[in-house]
């Protein structure tokens, strides 16, 4: 199961990021399904080479975002909500827009120019 | 002190140092078997062989077993075992005087019964002969001490040679010393005052070796 | 059980040519120290006091809640020890070292020595002698590993192996630290093993430690700023700034205590963030030992 996961120092992100993404990558695909059982913290670290509190920090960014759930003594699973993909997507939304909107300012388009080309790429997809 | 890691200790010293006590035990024999032969010249080569066997083996196990293990740097993997400074030290003095003992005993037995078996040789020799065994002894615990307290070869060298003089002088006293010379061609086997002095001597300085050198190791406060 | 399975607390030991001063750092029961610093920094003289070979002149030290040097022998029953400048017997065999150790800790696990045995590629029947560098230091390792302790004391233990021999050693001790109950101290010029396994980073350099903290948020104070300072703006220096580069409008500067309140700062005054990066544990390396070689000739 965790052979599928694929972190690399090399990647520009931090590694609880890369963590957090291939699990909800995982989750999204349909491989874990809600309310399934996860691998421990512990476990999920020695699997993957990479630090118990790395691994910590990433179930713990899951959980606040409401994508898994912890039980002390009994270990975390998939959130049982129906379906997270669309959290999933307008998270990635948001990401995307936060950057034209950044790239907009440093080409000084004005709003409309970039509604403009929003307009555009709608059309062609 | 945990006692419990004097055993594994000795046995590993045991077993690392065996080939060379069975080396200098062939020698050994072959000197022995030199000194029980009729020739005078091929006697006298025997005895010469078996007094340096007895040297040589003792600088040896000195350095490999004591000094080596630092230059070898094999200290620190030993230290990392669940043991202090002080089971360390004693371990090291057990192992390295009980390899030890085990040609000096018995060569050192081999020669005595030389002595006592053959008529042309007066047994009045034997004390005589013991004092010399019991002084390589005592040299030997010298160098020892020395060797785990300075660390260094040099000084191993040095104690070894001092070791030699005091050896000579022995000698030397008990050649000019007209009571043990009387006795020393006699038929019987006489241990007269001056003779225990010197054992009680020796046996008490092989004694207040071991106890400086494990003072001396017990205080350092960087061991490595 | 402890809390903390070493702690150390204002240790100091002075040679002739070299001071460690003040040394103070612990570390949980169940985590992973990386224990980083420059040659001649002080990692070997402090690894050598924990293990109670160098007696401290000053200052507490405590492993696996034993005060040391004093107890070394009773804590080093559940410590597991590889220095770089450790051997093995040459004469001896690694099955002769294996069935030593078994002889001493009662916690040897046989069935995991031949797994190791397997995955290091290394044969018990084999001379220690005839061992290239880096089968010695996975004999070595072994060794320790195979009876479980509760600490792992290692002085560079990846220093000379090639990549797969690495990733093994790293991999078995992860494995480790599936017990809670386990902890492992390494100390080790790779940054990028001691940034990908460590719990824990202690950063010490000339004798004096000079960050300890969780990994996760050390790596988050540090940061790499683009500045574009527009013509009518001026920089002012900031405190958090330990490093600046570049002429003219475009500056870099490195910080080590960065938040959302300095890049509101810096945006108040006019300044344009062009980017801001994280660094990895190599930069942040080299950009706090020089800012320490500054601050000491300043």
């Amino acid at each position: 199961m965790h052979s599928n996961f694929l972190i690399s120092q090399t990647d520009g992100r931090p590694m609880y990021l890369q963590i957090m993404q291939q699990i909800k990558q995982h989750i999204a695909v349909g491989d874990w399904a809600a309310g399934q059982e996860i691998p421990s913290i512990r476990q999920l670290a020695a699997d993957l080479r990479v630090s118990v509190i790395t691994v910590k920090r990433a179930y713990l960014e899951l959980e606040r975002e409401g994508i898994i759930f912890t039980q002390h003594g009994k270990g975390s699973r998939v959130a049982l909500e129906p379906s997270i993909q669309p959290q999933l997507h307008q998270q990635e939304l948001q990401t995307h827009l936060q950057e034209a909107a950044r790239l907009s300012k440093l080409l000084g388009l004005e709003t409309e120019e970039l509604v403009a080309q929003l307009r555009q790429q709608l059309q062609n997809t | 002190m945990n006692y419990s890691m004097l055993k594994p200790l000795i046995q590993k010293d045991w077993y690392l140092q065996r080939f060379v006590v069975f080396g200098y035990l062939l020698a050994g024999v072959v000197a022995l078997v030199l000194a029980n032969l009729q020739n005078q010249t091929l006697i006298n080569i025997g005895n010469l062989l078996l007094i340096s066997v007895l040297i040589a083996s003792g600088f040896h196990l000195a350095v490999s077993n004591i000094f080596t293990e630092r230059n070898q740097h094999t200290l620190p993997f030993v230290m990392s075992l669940p043991v202090s400074v002080r089971e360390y030290t004693l371990g090291k003095i057990l192992a390295t005087t009980l390899i030890y003992l085990v040609p000096w005993t018995i060569l050192g037995m081999a020669g005595l019964a030389i002595i006592l078996t053959r008529d042309t040789i007066p047994d009045g020799l034997i004390p005589f002969i013991m004092l010399i065994l019991v002084q390589i002894l005592v040299n030997y615990c010298f160098a020892l001490a020395v060797a785990l307290i300075t660390e260094s070869l040099y000084w191993i060298i040095g104690a070894v040679l001092i070791g030699n003089v005091s050896l000579q002088s022995l000698m030397g006293f008990m050649m000019s010393s007209p009571n043990i010379k009387i006795n020393m061609t006699g038929s019987s086997i006489v241990w007269d005052s001056t003779t225990l002095l010197i054992l009680v001597a020796q046996f008490s300085a092989i004694a207040l070796l071991f106890g400086i050198t494990f003072l001396v190791q017990s205080k350092k406060t960087d061991f490595i | 059980m402890n809390r903390l399975a070493v702690q150390f607390e204002h240790v100091s030991k002075t040679y002739r040519l070299f001071k460690l001063e003040d040394i103070s750092f612990s570390l949980p029961t169940g985590s992973i120290m990386g224990f980083i610093g420059t040659n001649g920094a002080g990692k070997s003289t402090c690894i050598r006091i924990l293990m109670g070979l160098v007696h401290q002149e000053a200052g507490h030290v405590k492993v696996l809640g034993q005060p040391m040097p004093a107890q070394q022998a009773k804590a080093k029953e559940d410590i597991g020890f590889v220095s770089e400048d450790l051997r093995l017997y040459k004469a001896a065999t690694l099955e002769w070292h294996m069935n030593f150790i078994a002889s001493i800790y009662p916690s040897w696990d046989a069935t995991y020595a031949k797994h190791l045995l397997q995955s290091f590629d290394l044969k018990a029947k084999q001379q220690i002698k005839g061992l290239s560098h880096g089968q010695r230091v996975k004999a070595a390792l072994l060794l320790v590993l195979a009876h479980r302790p509760k600490l792992l004391v290692l002085d560079e233990p990846t220093t000379g192996l090639d990549p797969i021999a690495r990733s093994e050693v790293l991999g078995e001790l992860m494995q480790v630290l599936t017990d809670e109950e386990r902890t492992v101290f390494f100390s080790s010029q790779n940054t990028l093993d001691v940034e990908q396994i460590s719990d824990q980073i202690t950063f010490i350099n000339q004798g004096k430690i000079i960050d300890s903290s969780d990994k996760e948020s050390y790596l988050e104070r540090w940061r790499r700023i683009q500045l574009e300072i527009p013509d009518g703006t001026t920089l002012t220096p900031r405190p958090e700034v330990i490093s600046s580069s570049g002429t003219g409008r475009l500056i870099t500067i490195t910080t080590n205590q960065f938040s959302p309140a300095l890049t509101a700062a810096y945006t108040a005054t006019g300044v344009i963030i062009h980017a801001i990066e994280a660094m990895t544990l190599e930069e942040i390396f080299i950009a706090n030992v020089k800012h320490h070689k500054q601050a000491v000739s300043a």
